[in-house]
């Protein structure tokens, strides 16, 4: 169809790109990546001066040493050349035209290297508007082989880069830290110099042991604290913060509270279960929060941390607003009816997603080590009400990855059909899998192959009377707007 | 002008070589620039939209009409059953048919989604000329896009140099 309506008359091929006006060149190759587009001002006269304006500066460590054999060589090699490419992109920007749109920079904290990134970085931002700055800092050891000199100097380290180059900081929008571990203080000097922060990841970073992490900041959109061992995490006041994820907690208690949260919208829970853990009831752990619309409860394969719940009236507050809840990496093989509770609760939930998945390269599978880990070999929960026989009104889409044919999650999904009395869409996925896990698959999965996904539809819809429809997928076909809601993107 | 027609409002687009497109608004709203000048009021008459010929705007109000959103009420049986996504894969399939066009097209399609601030197509007119200059060497990169090389043996030395850092 398309080739019909372009005769070749117009087609008069002379030098055409190039006589473009430079603004849709240079959104062009705002596209490409920053080797490329550097590489264009070679192209001819007219394209000379175009990577000094461009809108989008991404320079990625990543992109300049070779990630299958990342020695400590090529990390040297990879963050001089950042240096390198920061120092001549930036210094040359035409300071006439363009703000940068996005400045992102990943780089390892080594040597001096971030004190001449910042440096340069300082001098952009001080020359020209920088609407969107990212730094993403990598240490040279990852967290599995950080032991705890490694996290206090590498917090030494980066903290006299901070203290160095505060103006860059003054100008960040994002951040994101690993592996260090803080002075009391720190954070909250960090929080205090990165006054345009929108966006804070921690991970693995602490404040040595039983410390407690207040969080006051006006701009903070996006806070993630990930296997941070903090003793508690206090968000006092963030006028701003919409999202927050909140990954591995040692905590006996909650590890969590909620101050001035006004517009938190979502909310994502994870940690590994360990027998010590007490289990959260969300009724009191959210109780503090008005306007959560996204849940996801993350298990990682162990046992259920949340405490289902029989919640009416005020105590169901926390789940009025909620549109999506997400249950992420269900360990196999449990009872999934206290999962209902969520349904009770949440009367005009939209969307339920469930993933059930024992993921072996993330698990701990040495006996021995669990044992003396005190991880759980019941992960399972029970909900103790028997009033399963209430009627949902709100739901119209459940999705479940990792179904099997089996008893528990065919009567599972019965239950829930028979519930969510204007359900629309049931998609059951089969397991899902990892690049790492290939070759180490748990049980052989018992997802209907087609030729019996007909029978398996009849048993689940059996005596009930439903109107919502079934679809088997598998994850490889599987739409892309799940994959991404599964995981929480 | 504006006018009705099946409840729908109209507005007509209008092509310096003098041929006149009427579209639903919600279509033309697809652009940005349009969707400024009714938002404004600046749409009683014809729009007329420089520099872009009839056949180009022919094309643009095409993946315009394709990609405005659907509205659920008068077409609800159909959004019912098919799921958003695979709306969207069959856009993906449906704008990759779409761009298999000439270069000039090409660049003609980038300047007016360009002007008429639609970032959809200006998306899918750019990555796909990215998509030539990636993983090309220079000197097919300079006979795709028909560019003369008009430096100095020299000239290009020291722009080498100075981005040395870009050709290892």
């Amino acid at each position: 169809m398309a080739n019909d309506s372009c005769p070749k008359q117009e087609d008069n091929g002379d030098d055409r790109l190039s006589n473009l006006p430079e603004h849709i060149l240079l959104t062009i190759i705002d596209r490409l990546d920053i080797r490329e587009a550097a590489r264009t001002s070679v192209l001819s006269g007219g394209w000379r001066h175009l990577p000094a304006m461009l809108s989008r500066l991404v320079i990625n460590v990543w992109d300049f040493l070779d990630a299958f054999n990342c020695n400590n060589d090529e990390i040297v090699r990879g963050n001089e050349a950042v240096v390198k490419v920061t120092k001549s992109i930036l210094a040359r920007r035409d300071l006439s035209r363009n703000a940068i749109q996005f400045l992102c920079m990943t780089f390892f904290l080594r040597e001096d290297d971030p004190i001449s990134i910042g440096h340069a970085v300082a001098h952009a931002m001080a020359t020209q508007k920088v609407e969107i700055a990212e730094f993403i800092i990598f240490t040279e050891r990852d967290d599995t082989h950080c032991d705890d000199d490694d996290l206090v100097n590498y917090g030494r380290q980066f903290m006299l880069f901070f203290g160095a180059c505060s103006n860059a900081f003054g100008g960040l929008t994002r951040l994101n830290l690993e592996n260090l571990r803080f002075g009391e203080s720190d954070i909250p000097n960090i929080l205090n110099i990165c006054k345009r922060l929108n966006h804070l990841r921690l991970f693995n970073c602490d404040s040595g042991n039983s410390t407690m992490l207040q969080v006051e900041h006006t701009q903070l959109i996006e806070l993630a604290i990930v296997d941070c061992s903090f003793e508690r995490v206090e968000l006092s006041s963030l006028p701003k913060l919409t999202r927050i994820i909140f990954e591995g907690w040692i905590s006996f208690q909650d590890p969590l509270s909620f101050g001035y949260v006004p517009l938190l919208d979502v909310v994502s829970l994870t940690n590994v279960g360990l027998s010590w853990h007490k289990m959260v009831r969300l009724s009191k752990f959210l109780r503090d929060t008005i306007s959560v619309r996204q849940l996801q409860l993350g298990f990682k394969s162990e046992k259920i941390w949340v405490q289902p719940e029989c919640l009416t009236g005020r105590m169901a507050s926390v789940f009025d607003q909620m549109r999506f809840v997400n249950l992420a990496n269900i360990p196999e093989g449990y009872d999934l009816t206290w999962t209902l509770f969520i349904l009770k609760a949440a009367p005009i939930l939209k969307e339920l997603y469930l993933s059930v998945w024992d993921h072996l390269c993330i698990m701990e599978t040495d006996a021995k080590e669990r044992k003396s880990l005190s991880y759980s070999e019941d992960k399972g929960a029970q909900w103790e009400s028997s009033a399963t026989d209430f009627q949902h009104h709100s739901l119209a889409t459940l999705v479940i990855f990792g179904f099997q044919a089996r008893d528990y999650m065919m009567n599972y999904v019965k239950r829930a059909m028979q519930i969510s009395v204007n359900l629309k869409d049931v998609f059951l996925y089969d397991r899902l899998t990892c690049d790492k896990c290939y070759g180490k698959l748990p049980k052989p999965s018992e997802f209907p192959p087609k030729w019996q996904q007909g029978c398996v539809k009849e048993i689940i819809t059996k005596r009930i009377n439903s109107s919502a429809i079934i679809h088997f997928h598998t994850v490889a076909n599987s739409r892309d707007d799940h994959l991404d809601k599964m995981w929480f993107l | 002008m504006a006018t009705r027609e099946a409840g729908k409002k109209m507005i007509m687009l209008k092509s310096p070589d003098g041929m006149e497109f009427e579209v639903e608004e919600a279509v033309a709203m697809e652009s940005q620039t349009i969707r400024k000048m009714i938002e404004d009021d600046c749409a009683d008459t014809a729009i007329l939209i420089p520099n872009i010929n009839s056949k180009i705007l022919s094309r643009v109000i095409e993946y315009c009409n394709k990609h405005v959103p659907t509205t659920g009420a008068t077409g609800a049986a159909a959004s019912d059953t098919v799921a958003p996504a695979a709306l969207a894969e069959d856009l993906k399939i449906w704008d990759a048919e779409f761009i298999k066009v000439n270069r000039a097209t090409r660049f003609n399609l980038i300047q007016a989604a360009s002007y008429l601030n639609i970032k959809g197509l200006l998306d899918l007119t750019s990555q796909t000329t990215i998509d030539t200059i990636s993983d090309n060497s220079l000197e097919e990169i300079r006979s795709f896009l028909s560019t003369k090389n008009d430096y100095l043996p020299e000239e290009e030395q020291t722009i080498r140099r100075e981005n040395q850092w870009a050709f290892q």
